[in-house]
C-alpha cells in the first residue's frame, strides 16, 4: 500500500512538473533620461561645436543630421474662474542612424518621433499624461516646412500664417487645443545659442527659447471642456551627444514672473551630487534683452523632498533660487506633488508656484535623473 | 465504511492470482492508454492552433481587412492621422518556406506595445543596436531562440526563405527568448520583421496584410467612427470570431477520433466485467465462510468495489503513462492531417492539459460500474454458500428473452436516432452506440443457438469433443457470451472501418483519375492542400512556350470570406468547365448551361453544398466579400470533389479576376501534343523555371501518388486507433477465455482421471476457444456491415460531407472472421498447455 502510495505521489509530481507553466515576472527597469542622451552610437551625425547662425523659419524645422531634437512646450493657464491648469506638450525626435539608406518601402526610415503629453489638473490634484511613439514616414509624423508643422499622428504643433501656433492634442481622457502669440522675440541660450551641456568639446545643444507666450484656447479633461488663457515656454534644442559620463541629470527651471521678467536656470548634477560648471541660465528683462548667467550667478538650495507613491523616486519639491547678480531670491514650489510621468523614462515636469518678498510667477520645473 | 480488514483479504486475492490482476489492469490500462494518447493529440491540436493564431494576432480584438491583395496601407496612415485610434497596428504577413511554413509577419514596433508581448521595448530597446539593425538593415529578422536553433541559424547569419516561387535572403539579426513559454512555444513558428523589410521580401509595395486593432471600451462607437473613414470594401472583423470559425472546421475530425477511444474503454469495461465477475464466482466458497463469521452483505459489496477500485486506479496510471508516449505518435498524425487538409499549423504544441488528467479517472468510474453488478452477486452470497454456478447460469439462461428483447428495443431506438434527420455528428454516434449495444445484447441468444446449432452438427457426425466443447461453452453462457460480445464488437468495427476506408479509397482513386486530365501541373511545393502556394502570372507566360506544350489552363486557388464570415475556398480555372467532363455533377449536368449563365456563376463542391444546405435546386445563392465590396453569386451546380471537406467553390477565372484585384495564380495544368514525353516535357519546364526556387513540375502520376500519400495520411490515425483497439479486444479475450478455463481445473481433472489424454484435452480447450471466436466472427459480419453502412452514409456524410460508392468487399468480412478464431485460439495457448500437464491427483485431492 505504502509504495502505491509513494508510485502515485511520484507520478503526481511528474505530471505536474511536465504541464505547470512556470512563470516568471521579469522586473522591467525603465531607462532613465540620461541614459536615453548619452548612450548609443554618435558618429556619423552632426555635433554641436562650433558657434551657429540661427535662421527662422528655418530652424523652427528639424534638423535631421542632429541625432537628437525636441519642440518643448509648458505652459501654466487657468479658466476665468481661477481654475489654473498645467501642461507640457513635447515632440522629440531621434535619428537612429545618420544616414538614410536608399530602400524600396516607405515605411523605411532612419528617424523616429515621440511625444510626451501632460495635463496638471491643479485644482482637481491630478495629474494625466500620455506618450506616443512613430516612425517619421508614411506621413504618420514628421516636421515640415511651408507651413511649419511638427506632427506625431494626431497630434501637432502647426505654425500659423499670422505667426501664432497652434497646439493640438488629444489622449484617452484629455486633451489640448491652444494657439501661441509670442510676446517675446527668441531667445538665444548659452553662447549665442550654443549651450554647453559637459565639458568635452561637441556635448553641447543648439538651444533657444521663447520665454513668454500668450495662450488661449481649451484644455480638456475627462471630458470637460474649459477656455483658458494663460503664458507659455517654448523650448527647441537639437543635439548629438549631451551629457557626460559622470552626469547623473538636471534640474531645469523656467519661470515667468508677473513683473514681464522670465527666467531660465539648469543645474546638471553629477553622480556624486556636485553641481556642474556648465550649468547655466539665461535671465531675460521685460523688454526682451536678455543676459547669459553663469553658474556661479544663481544658487539653488531644495528645501523639501516628494516620495513619488509609483516609482518610489525622491524628488526635491520646494527651491530656494538666489539670483546674485539680480539682487533677487525667488521660492518655488509645484502646484501639485505629483506631476511624474512615467513613460518611456520617468521623470518629473511639473507646473511651479513662484513667489518671492516682491515678485510672484508661475513656472515650469523638470527633474531628471532622480533614482 | 470500507472494512480494511476485507480490503486487505481482497487485496491478498490480487497477489494470489496475478494473471487475474494483470488482465484487470491491462483492460483498464489499454482503454485509458487511448482515450489519453487521443486526448492528449485533440488538445495538443487546439493548442497549436491557437498558438499559431495568437503568436500572429497577440491581444488583438479586431481587426481591419481586405482582399487577397489586403489593404491599402493609407487606411492605417489616416486612421493614425485623423483618427484618435491608437491602439492599431499595421501588418503584413504571409506564408514563408524554410523547409516547413512559418509565418513571417512585418511589424511596426511603434504601434505594437499593446499587441504582441514578445516585441516590446525590452528586447528592441530604443539605444540597443538590435533595435538599429532590425529598423535600417535590409531584411533584417528576428526568430526566437528555438526556431534560431531548430533552422540552424543565428544572430549575423543569413537565411534562405522561399516565398512566391523565388528565394528571399533575410539576416537574422536578433533571438529572443520571452520568459513565458506559450508565447516562447508560440514564437518557435514566425519569423518578425519590420514591416518596411516585409514589404521588400513580399514585393507587396502599397498594401498591407491587415491592421489589428485593440477596442476595449465603447466598442460600437469607436467601430462606427473607424467604419466612416475606411473604403467600402475593406472590413471590420471580430478576431475571437473569425478564429472560432476557423477552428470549428477541424472538430468533426476531432469529435471522430473521441468517438473511436470510446470504444477502446468500452471494450475494457468488457474485460474489467469479466475479470471481477471470475474472481467473484471462483471465491464464492470464501465470501460464504466471511459471511457466515460476521461479514454483513455491505461489507462484502465494499470489498470487491475496493478492491476493483485500487487495481483500477494502478491501471489508471499505467494507463496515462502508456497514453502520453502513444500520444506523441498521435500528435504527430493528428497534425499531419490538419496541416494536409485544413490549416497550415506554425506551432506544434505537445501538452497535457488538467482536463486530459481528469477524462483518465474515468478508467476508475467505468472499471466501477463494470464491477457493480458482480460485486451485488457477490454481496448475495448465503453464508457459507454452497451456491453452484449453475444456479448463475440458470439465471442467465431465465434472462435470456429480457437480454434479447431489450436489445431488440436498442436496436430499435439506434435505428429512430439515425433517421433522425439531423447534421449532429454526436446523434450518429450515439446512433451507432445503440445499435453495437443492442447487439452486444443479443450475443448470449445468438451464441446459445450457434451452440446448440454445433453440437446437433457435432454429434451426427460423431465428434465428440467438438461437442463437449460447444455444450461447456453453451453451461458457461455467463461469461462466455460476455467474452464474445467484446469481440464482437471490436470485430465488426474493425470490419466496418475497413469497410469504410477501402470504399473511401477506391472512390477517391477513380475520382482522382477522372480529375487529372492533364499531363503536367506546375504547382507550388505544397506540403498538402490546406493552403496552395501562390505565384505570379508570369510563369504562365514561360510554360506556354516550352516545346510540346499544347495548351494550358490555369488555377486560383485562395481562401475568401462569405457574409457569414466563414473562410470559403474558392478555385476560379481558366479553362470552360462546362466543356469538361472531369466535373462529376451530383445530381444533373450542367453541361452548356455554364456558358449561358451569367458571370456570377458558381458550382460548389459537395461538401460545401452539404454545409450550407444547398441541395440540387434552381435559385440556390452565396455571398462574398470581393474587393468590389460583397457581391452574390449563383449556384448552378454541385459537383464532386474530395480535396477539401471544407468544400470549395468553383469559378470561372474571368469571374474571380473581374471581382477580386488579384492575378496570382497557384496551379497550371499542361496538356501535351502529340508525340512528346511527360518525362521529357517536365524537365523542359523545370529548366525553363529554374529561377523559382518552390515550384515543382509532376507529370500527373506523381500529382496521383501525391494525393494518395495524403489520403493515406490522413487515415493513418483511423488506422491505428483501429489496431488499438482491436489490441484491447484481443486482451479481452484473452483474459476471459483463460480465466474460464483456468477456473475448470477440477472439472478438467476429473476428464483426465477418466481417461482423457493432454491431447484430447488440448483439443477441447482449442475447439472451444475457436468456437467462440468463430461465433463472434460470424455476428460480427452482419454487424460489420450495418455499421459500415452507418459510417459511410451518417458519420461520413455528417462530419465531412463526402458521398462515398460503398465497396463491401468479401475480403473484408473474411478478414474478420479470421481474426475473430486467431485471436480466441491463440487465447488457448496457456490454458491448453497448463492443463496438459496438470497434476490430476493434487487437482482431486479436495473432492
Amino acid at each position: 500500500m505504502k509504495i502505491l502510495l509513494i508510485f502515485c505521489g511520484c507520478c503526481c509530481v511528474v505530471v505536474y512538473l511536465a504541464t505547470a507553466d512556470i512563470f516568471h515576472a521579469k522586473k522591467y527597469k525603465r531607462p532613465s533620461v540620461a541614459d536615453a542622451l548619452s548612450l548609443g552610437e554618435t558618429q556619423g551625425f552632426s555635433r554641436a561645436d562650433k558657434p551657429y547662425t540661427f535662421s527662422f523659419p528655418h530652424d523652427e524645422g528639424a534638423h535631421n543630421d542632429f541625432q537628437t531634437e525636441w519642440w518643448y512646450y509648458t505652459g501654466n493657464v487657468a479658466t476665468k474662474n481661477g481654475r489654473r491648469f498645467g501642461y507640457q506638450f513635447t515632440i522629440f525626435r531621434r535619428a537612429i542612424v545618420p544616414k538614410l539608406e536608399k530602400r524600396a518601402s516607405p515605411w523605411y526610415t532612419n528617424q523616429i518621433y515621440f511625444a510626451h503629453f501632460a495635463v496638471s489638473d491643479i485644482h482637481e490634484q491630478k495629474f494625466l499624461h500620455s506618450e506616443r511613439f512613430s516612425r517619421g514616414a508614411m506621413g504618420l509624423a514628421g516636421a515640415q516646412m511651408k507651413p511649419v508643422r511638427i506632427w506625431i499622428e494626431n497630434w501637432s504643433i502647426i505654425h500659423n500664417d499670422d505667426g501664432s501656433v497652434h497646439l493640438d492634442a488629444v489622449a484617452k481622457n484629455f486633451a489640448i487645443d491652444l494657439v501661441l502669440r509670442a510676446k517675446k522675440p527668441r531667445v538665444l541660450n548659452g553662447d549665442n545659442g550654443l549651450s554647453q551641456k559637459s565639458s568635452a568639446k561637441g556635448n553641447a545643444s543648439y538651444y533657444y527659447s521663447q520665454t513668454r507666450l500668450n495662450t488661449t484656447g481649451s484644455i480638456s479633461v475627462n471630458g470637460e471642456q474649459y477656455a483658458v488663457n494663460g503664458l507659455s515656454w517654448l523650448d527647441r534644442e537639437w543635439s548629438t551627444s549631451v551629457l557626460a559620463k559622470n552626469q547623473q541629470g538636471w534640474d531645469w527651471f523656467s519661470i515667468q514672473l508677473e513683473d514681464g521678467r522670465d527666467i531660465m536656470l539648469y543645474e546638471l548634477r553629477h553622480k556624486d551630487g556636485t553641481v556642474d560648471t556648465n550649468s547655466s541660465g539665461t535671465f531675460v528683462l521685460k523688454n526682451g534683452e536678455y543676459k547669459h548667467l553663469k553658474q556661479e550667478d544663481y544658487r539653488i538650495e531644495v528645501l523639501d523632498h516628494w516620495i513619488s507613491d509609483q516609482s518610489k523616486v525622491r524628488y526635491p519639491a520646494h527651491w530656494k533660487i538666489t539670483i546674485k547678480s539680480e539682487n533677487l531670491t525667488l521660492y518655488v514650489k509645484p502646484h501639485q506633488p505629483n506631476q511624474e510621468l512615467a513613460v518611456n523614462f520617468v521623470y518629473w515636469e511639473g507646473a511651479v508656484r513662484v513667489y518671492g518678498e516682491e515678485v510672484s510667477g508661475n513656472g515650469y520645473v523638470e527633474l531628471t535623473g532622480y533614482q | 465504511m470500507m472494512n480494511l480488514t476485507l480490503l486487505r483479504l481482497g487485496l491478498s486475492n490480487i497477489k494470489r492470482h496475478p494473471w487475474l490482476t494483470l488482465f484487470l489492469i491491462l483492460g483498464v490500462t489499454l482503454g485509458v492508454a487511448v482515450i489519453v494518447a487521443i486526448d492528449i493529440a485533440n488538445q495538443s491540436a487546439i493548442r497549436s492552433f491557437t498558438m499559431s493564431l495568437e503568436s500572429v494576432s497577440g491581444k488583438t480584438t479586431h481587426r481591419i481587412v481586405g482582399g487577397s491583395e489586403g489593404i491599402d496601407e493609407q487606411i492605417y496612415v489616416n486612421l493614425k492621422t485623423k483618427r484618435n485610434i491608437t491602439k492599431c497596428a499595421p501588418v503584413i504577413s504571409n506564408y514563408v518556406n524554410v523547409g516547413r511554413d512559418i509565418k513571417l509577419i512585418g511589424i511596426d514596433v511603434f504601434a505594437e506595445g499593446p499587441f504582441r508581448d514578445y516585441v516590446n521595448r525590452d528586447n528592441l530597446s530604443l539605444n540597443g543596436d538590435v533595435f538599429v539593425a532590425f529598423s535600417q538593415q535590409k531584411r533584417a529578422v528576428i526568430l526566437s531562440q528555438k526556431l534560431a536553433r531548430d533552422l540552424e541559424t543565428g544572430v549575423g547569419k543569413t537565411l534562405n526563405v522561399a516565398f512566391g516561387g523565388k528565394s528571399v535572403p533575410v539576416t537574422v539579426v536578433a533571438t529572443i527568448a520571452p520568459q513565458d513559454p506559450f508565447v516562447q512555444k508560440s514564437l518557435s513558428g514566425i519569423i518578425i520583421a519590420d514591416i518596411s523589410s516585409a514589404q521588400e521580401i513580399f514585393g507587396c509595395y502599397g498594401r498591407l496584410s491587415h491592421i489589428d486593432l485593440i477596442i476595449e471600451e465603447n466598442v460600437a462607437q469607436t467601430l462606427s467612427e473607424i467604419r466612416n473613414i475606411i473604403p467600402a470594401e475593406v472590413r471590420i472583423e471580430e478576431l475571437q470570431q473569425s478564429n472560432r470559425k476557423t477552428q470549428n472546421i477541424i472538430s468533426s475530425f476531432q469529435l471522430n477520433l473521441s468517438a473511436l477511444s470510446l470504444l477502446a474503454i468500452l471494450i475494457g469495461a468488457f474485460i474489467i466485467y469479466d475479470t471481477v465477475t471470475f474472481s467473484v464466482v471462483r471465491r464464492r466458497h470464501v465470501i460464504g465462510v466471511l459471511r457466515s463469521v460476521g461479514a454483513t452483505k455491505r461489507n462484502i459489496f465494499m470489498m470487491i468495489m475496493g478492491e476493483t477500485c485500487v487495481m483500477a486506479i494502478v491501471g489508471v496510471i499505467c494507463g496515462f503513462f502508456l497514453g502520453v508516449v502513444l500520444a506523441k505518435f498521435a500528435v504527430t498524425m493528428v497534425m499531419q492531417t490538419i496541416n494536409d487538409l485544413y490549416f497550415t499549423l506554425t506551432v506544434t504544441d505537445f501538452s497535457i492539459a488538467g482536463s486530459t488528467v481528469a477524462k483518465s479517472l474515468l478508467g476508475v468510474i467505468i472499471a466501477l460500474l463494470a464491477a457493480l453488478v458482480p460485486s451485488i452477486e457477490a454481496a448475495k452470497i448465503p453464508p457459507v454458500g454452497m451456491l453452484r454456478r449453475s444456479l448463475l447460469e440458470s439465471k442467465i439462461h431465465k434472462y435470456l428473452p429480457r437480454f434479447m428483447f431489450g436489445g431488440f428495443a436498442l436496436l430499435g431506438v439506434g435505428a429512430a436516432v439515425l433517421f433522425v434527420p439531423s447534421k449532429s455528428l454526436t446523434l450518429g454516434f450515439l446512433g451507432i452506440s445503440l445499435v453495437i449495444l443492442g447487439t452486444s445484447l443479443c450475443v448470449p441468444i445468438l451464441l446459445l443457438i450457434l451452440m446448440k446449432w454445433t453440437s446437433w452438427i457435432a454429434s451426427s457426425r460423431n465428434l465428440v469433443i467438438v461437442k463437449m466443447a460447444a455444450r461447456s461453452i453453451e453451461r458457461s453462457l455467463s461469461r462466455t457470451s460476455i467474452a464474445v460480445a467484446a469481440l464482437t464488437v471490436a470485430v465488426s468495427c474493425l470490419i466496418a472501418i475497413n469497410i469504410m476506408i477501402g470504399s473511401f479509397r477506391i472512390t477517391f482513386v477513380k475520382w482522382i483519375d477522372s480529375v487529372l486530365t492533364a499531363e503536367i501541373f506546375v504547382s507550388g511545393d505544397n506540403k498538402g492542400i490546406a493552403r496552395a502556394k501562390e505565384f505570379s502570372h508570369d510563369v504562365v507566360d514561360k510554360v506556354v512556350k516550352v516545346a510540346g506544350v499544347k495548351s494550358i489552363s490555369t488555377s486560383r486557388i485562395t481562401n475568401v470570406k462569405s457574409q457569414t464570415k466563414d473562410l470559403v475556398r474558392v478555385n476560379a480555372v481558366s479553362r470552360n468547365i462546362a466543356e469538361r467532363t472531369v466535373f462529376s455533377w451530383t445530381h444533373k449536368d450542367i453541361d452548356g448551361k455554364w456558358a449561358q449563365t451569367n458571370a456570377r456563376a458558381i458550382v460548389v463542391s459537395e461538401p460545401f453544398a452539404y454545409r450550407y444546405n444547398m441541395t440540387y435546386s434552381v435559385g440556390n445563392v452565396i455571398s462574398l466579400f470581393t474587393d468590389l465590396g460583397l457581391q452574390e453569386f449563383h449556384v448552378v451546380g454541385i459537383y464532386v470533389d474530395y480535396a477539401s471537406d471544407r468544400g470549395q467553390i468553383l469559378m470561372a477565372d474571368k469571374t474571380y479576376r473581374h471581382y477580386w484585384n488579384d492575378d496570382k495564380i497557384t496551379a497550371i495544368a499542361v496538356f501535351l501534343e502529340e508525340g512528346y514525353s511527360r518525362e521529357r516535357v517536365s524537365e523542359n519546364i523545370g529548366e525553363s523555371l529554374r529561377d523559382y526556387a518552390d515550384l515543382v513540375v509532376n507529370p500527373s502520376e506523381n500529382l496521383r501518388q501525391i494525393a494518395l500519400d495524403i489520403f493515406d495520411r490522413t487515415f493513418a490515425i483511423t488506422f491505428a486507433m483501429q489496431i488499438l483497439v482491436g489490441f484491447v479486444a484481443f486482451i479481452g479475450i484473452i483474459s476471459t477465455l483463460m480465466a474460464l478455463q483456468l477456473e475448470r481445473k477440477k472439472e478438467i481433472g476429473i476428464l483426465r482421471a477418466n481417461g482423457m489424454t493432454p491431447r484430447q484435452l488440448r483439443k477441447l480447450v482449442y475447439c472451444e476457444t475457436g468456437l467462440m471466436g468463430g461465433a463472434a466472427g460470424l455476428i460480427s459480419i452482419p454487424l460489420g456491415f450495418i455499421v459500415a453502412i452507418i459510417f459511410i452514409y451518417v458519420i461520413n456524410v455528417r462530419s465531412f460531407g463526402w458521398t462515398i460508392q460503398f465497396f463491401p468487399y468479401a475480403k473484408y468480412f473474411i478478414q474478420g472472421l479470421v481474426t475473430a478464431i486467431i485471436a480466441a485460439m491463440l487465447a488457448g495457448i496457456y490454458p491448453a498447455w497448463n492443463f496438459a500437464v496438470t497434476n490430476i491427483a493434487s487437482v482431486l485431492r479436495e473432492e
